[in-house]
C-alpha cells in the first residue's frame, strides 16, 4: 500500500505536448478512477506511474518518495493490460509464477500465493491451461491474478474491462470492486466509461486534453460539476445544456432566461446582469406529467424510449430547436407529438459562464 | 466482392477506380481482359472446377519437370551400364546401393569401396552442421539487433537481405577474387601477418571460407523470417515483464525465444535442406571441391559421376540422389515431429 503524490507531472513526446503538469494525490488505500475521452492521456499519465513511460517534467513519489528513476519492478506496482498482455506460451500457472520466479522467492511461497490468488479469482480448474484455450473472462482474471500475486503496493488498470461482453463487465466491475475492499491496496483505475467509474471508484479524476478538469467523489461530480467538461461527462444521459443570459438580480438571487426554459430564478450572490451563460438540467432532474401540473413549461415528445422500469423522453422544451432528454423513474405513458408539462427541480439548475465554461454554482 | 447470378465472384473494382491512380487504372483495363475468357470458362464448367483451372498449369509444370525426374532417378538407381535412355539400361536391383554404402569402417572414408562418395559425405555432413548453427546463429543476432533499433531498421534490412539477390557464381568469383593470393584481403592484412595465406589451398581456411561466404550469402533471408517473428511478438509481453522484474536475459530466453520457435524450426528445417543440396557457390569457390577432396559435397559427386566423368554412372549417381533425398525426408521429419512437441 502508497500514497502517491504527483508534482507538474508533464509528459512531452518531442515537441508534443500531451500531459500538462499535473498535481494530484492519492491516498494510501485509495480506488481512484482515471477518466476522459479518448486520447486524453489516462493511459500515458498511468503508464508514467507504472514506470513503462518516462516523465518529461514534474515529479511522482511513492509514500513521499520520489520514483522517477525507478524501474517497474522496484516501484511495486502491479498492471493490468487492456489486451491482458499474458504470456501466451505459459499455462496460467507460469502465467502466475513468472514474475514471483524473478524475485527468487522459495518455491513453497510461490506457490502459496499462486494457490492463494487462484482461489480468489476462481482459477483453479484452469491452472494447467494455456491463455489461448481461455474465454476472454478467464484471461482476464488471469491478468489481475498476476497482478495480485506480487503483493503489489499499487494496482494500475488500463481499461481491463473493454474486451469483455456487457455483462461480463458488470460482473468483474463487482469482483474488481471486491477485490479492493478484501486486499486495500491503493489501485489507479483508467477507464473512459463514466458508469464504470461512478460505480467503483472512491474518487475520480477527469482528465482532458492531458489536464485534470476536476478531482473529486464521484457524486460530488455529479452534483456539482466544475465545468462543462464535467458536467456533459459525467451522467448519463449527459446534462442538457442550453444558452441562456442573466436577466436580472434582486438581493442574492438572479433570473436566467434561455428559450428552452424560460425564466428561472437561482439563488446567486455574484452575478452582473446581461451575463451569458449555460444553463444546465441533468435528464432526472425534472418533474413531468402529473407532479408538474401547472408548469408554463411544456416539452413536445418526439421520442420515448420505455425500459419498463424507466422511461427516457426526447424531446423539445418551449418549441425550441434544441433536444432536451427527460428521464422519468417508473413507467410513463407518452407517445410521440405529445405535449407535457415539465418543471426544473429546485436546487438542481446548474449555471456555468458561457465565455469561460467554469462553474457558477447550482441552485 | 459480390457474386451475380451466375455465381461468379467479381473482384471489388470500386476502390481502384475512385483512388484514380493510373497504375491502379492499368490494372483495371488489364483485369478486364484478363476477366472475360475466364468468366466464359466458369459459366462452362462451374464454379466448383474453377480451383482446378489455377492450379493445372502449375501441377503441370511441377509433373514434368520435378515428379516425373524423381521417379526416373528412382528407376535409373536400379539400372547399371552407361546407356542413356532407361529402356536400354539392364536391372541391376540395388547393386549401386550397395556399392555405394559398402565400407570397412563408416568412421572412416578411405576403407569404402566409393571412398569419394564417402568424403562427400562427412564434407557435407561437417559443412551442414557449421554452416547451418552459424547462419542460424548470425541471422538469429542480427535480427535481434535490427528489431531493437529505433531509426534505419529499413536501411539496414535492406542492406542485410541484398546479396540474397545476387547469382550465387557471381557472389562465388567476388569472393575468390578477394581471397585469392594477390586479392584484397592479402593485400590488406599481408604486412600484418607478414605473408600471404592462399586462403582456398588451405584445408581448414577454405573450408572456414566456404561456410563464411555462405553465411554472407544467405544470411539476409533467414534474418528477414525472424525478424517477422519478432514483430509478430505482442510488445506488451515486454512491458508486463518489464513489471514482473524480468532481467534481459531470462525475457530472451522465457519469451522471445520460445514465441520465436515456430519461426526458426522453419529456419531450421529451410537452412539443413539447403545445407544438404550445397553445390554451386562452394563449387565455383573452391575450383571444383579442392583442396584436394576438402570441399567436394555430394551434390558435386552425383554431378560428376553422372555428367563429367568419361564413364557416365547414371545408375550410381541416382542412387546417391535418393540416398539424399531420404536423408533430407528424415531430417524434416524429425523436425517437424519435434515442432509439433514443441508447441504441445
Ligand atoms: N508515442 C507517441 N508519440 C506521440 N504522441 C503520442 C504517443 N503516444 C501517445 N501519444 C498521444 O498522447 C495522447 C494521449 O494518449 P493516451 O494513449 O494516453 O490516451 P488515452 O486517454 O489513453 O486514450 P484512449 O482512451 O483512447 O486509450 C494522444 O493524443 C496520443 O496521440
Ligand atoms: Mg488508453
Amino acid at each position: 500500500m502508497a500514497s502517491i503524490r504527483m508534482d507538474g507531472l508533464t509528459k512531452a513526446y518531442g515537441n508534443l505536448e500531451v500531459i500538462h503538469g499535473i498535481d494530484l494525490d492519492i491516498e494510501e488505500g485509495e480506488f481512484v478512477a482515471l477518466v476522459g475521452p479518448s486520447g486524453c492521456g489516462k493511459s500515458t499519465m498511468l503508464r508514467m506511474i507504472a514506470g513503462l513511460e518516462s516523465i518529461s517534467r514534474g515529479e511522482i513519489a511513492f509514500d513521499g518518495e520520489v520514483v522517477n528513476e525507478m524501474t517497474p519492478s522496484e516501484r511495486g506496482i502491479s498492471m493490468v493490460f487492456q489486451s491482458y498482455a499474458l504470456y501466451p506460451h505459459l499455462t496460467v500457472r507460469k502465467n502466475l509464477s513468472f514474475g514471483l520466479e524473478n524475485l527468487r522467492m522459495k518455491r513453497a511461497e510461490i506457490d502459496a500465493r499462486v494457490a492463494e490468488a487462484a482461489r480468489m479469482l476462481e482459477l483453479d480448474a484452469y491452472l494447467d491451461r494455456k491463455p489461448k484455450a481461455l474465454s476472454g473472462g478467464q484471461r482476464q482474471r488471469v491478468a489481475i491474478g498476476r497482478a495480485i500475486v506480487r503483493h503489489p503496493k499499487v494496482f494500475l488498470f488500463d481499461e481491463p474491462l473493454s474486451n469483455l461482453d456487457a455483462k461480463l463487465r458488470v460482473q468483474t466491475r463487482g469482483e474488481i470492486t471486491r477485490l479492493h475492499r478484501q486486499l486495500g491496496t491503493t489501485m489507479i483505475y483508467v477507464t473512459h466509461d463514466q458508469v464504470e467509474a461512478m460505480t467503483m471508484a472512491g474518487k475520480i479524476v477527469v482528465l482532458n486534453g492531458g489536464k485534470v478538469e476536476q478531482v473529486g467523489r464521484p457524486l460530488d461530480l455529479f452534483e456539482r460539476p466544475a465545468n462543462l467538461f464535467v458536467a456533459g461527462f459525467i451522467g448519463s444521459p449527459r446534462m442538457n445544456l442550453y444558452d441562456g443570459q442573466i436577466v436580472g438580480t434582486e438581493g442574492g438571487a438572479a433570473r436566467v432566461a434561455s428559450p428552452e426554459t424560460g425564466e428561472l430564478t437561482v439563488p446567486l450572490g455574484h452575478a452582473a446582469s446581461g451575463r451569458a451563460v449555460k444553463i444546465g438540467l441533468r435528464p432526472s432532474h425534472f418533474a413531468v406529467g402529473a407532479e408538474a401540473e401547472g408548469s408554463p413549461l411544456m416539452l413536445d415528445v418526439d421520442q420515448v424510449e420505455s425500459l419498463g422500469h424507466e422511461t427516457y423522453l426526447h424531446g423539445r422544451l418551449n418549441g425550441a430547436e434544441t433536444t432536451t432528454i427527460v428521464h422519468v423513474q417508473n413507467h410513463l405513458d407518452a407517445a410521440p407529438g405529445d405535449r407535457l408539462p415539465v418543471r426544473p427541480r429546485a436546487g438542481h439548475v446548474h449555471l456555468f459562464d458561457a465565455a469561460s465554461g467554469q462553474s457558477l454554482g447550482r441552485a | 466482392m459480390a457474386a451475380t447470378d451466375d455465381g461468379y465472384v467479381r473482384p471489388a473494382r470500386e476502390a481502384a477506380v475512385s483512388s484514380g491512380d493510373r497504375g491502379d487504372r492499368l490494372l483495371e483495363a488489364a483485369m478486364g481482359v484478363v476477366e472475360w475468357p475466364f468468366t466464359r470458362l466458369q459459366r462452362l464448367i462451374g464454379l466448383r472446377r474453377m480451383p482446378w483451372v489455377f492450379v493445372l498449369p502449375n501441377m503441370a509444370l511441377f509433373t514434368i519437370f520435378v515428379f516425373i525426374p524423381v521417379l526416373l532417378a528412382i528407376g535409373y538407381a536400379f539400372t547399371g551400364g552407361t546407356e542413356l535412355l532407361l529402356w536400354n539400361r539392364p536391372f541391376v536391383g540395388f547393386e549401386n546401393f550397395s556399392r555405394l554404402l559398402s565400407c570397412g569402417s563408416y568412421l572412416d572414408p578411405a576403407t569404402c569401396e566409393l571412398d569419394l562418395f564417402w568424403t562427400a559425405v562427412f564434407n557435407t555432413t561437417w559443412y551442414t552442421a557449421f554452416n547451418a548453427t552459424g547462419t542460424l546463429v548470425v541471422s538469429l543476432v542480427t535480427a535481434l539487433v535490427l528489431n531493437r533499433l529505433t531509426r534505419g531498421k529499413a536501411f539496414f534490412r535492406a542492406i542485410f537481405f541484398y546479396p540474397v539477390l545476387l547469382s550465387p557464381v557471381v557472389v562465388a568469383l567476388v569472393w575468390k577474387w578477394f581471397l585469392a593470393r594477390n586479392g584484397l584481403l592479402n593485400a590488406v592484412f599481408a604486412d600484418m601477418m607478414g605473408e600471404r595465406t592462399i586462403f582456398l589451398l588451405e584445408v581448414l581456411w577454405s573450408r572456414f571460407w566456404v561456410v563464411y561466404v555462405s553465411i554472407w550469402f544467405h544470411m539476409g533471408f533467414y534474418t528477414l523470417i525472424i525478424l517477422a517473428g519478432l514483430q509478430a511478438i505482442p510488445r506488451d509481453i515486454y512491458e508486463a515483464a518489464l513489471i514482473d522484474g524480468t532481467s534481459r536475459w531470462r525475457q530472451f530466453w522465457r519469451l522471445t525465444l520460445p514465441l520465436l520457435m515456430p519461426n526458426l524450426l522453419v529456419v531450421l528445417v529451410l537452412l539443413l535442406i539447403r545445407s544438404v543440396q550445397v553445390f554451386d557457390e562452394a563449387w565455383v569457390l573452391t575450383d571444383g571441391g579442392g583442396p584436394g577432396t576438402a570441399n567436394t559435397f555430394v551434390v558435386q559427386f552425383i554431378y560428376e559421376t553422372a555428367f563429367a566423368t568419361d564413364v557416365r554412372l547414371y545408375g550410381l549417381a541416382s542412387a546417391a540422389s535418393v540416398l539424399m533425398g531420404l536423408a533430407l525426408l528424415v531430417l524434416t521429419l524429425v523436425q517437424l515431429w519435434l515442432g509439433k512437441k514443441a508447441e504441445n
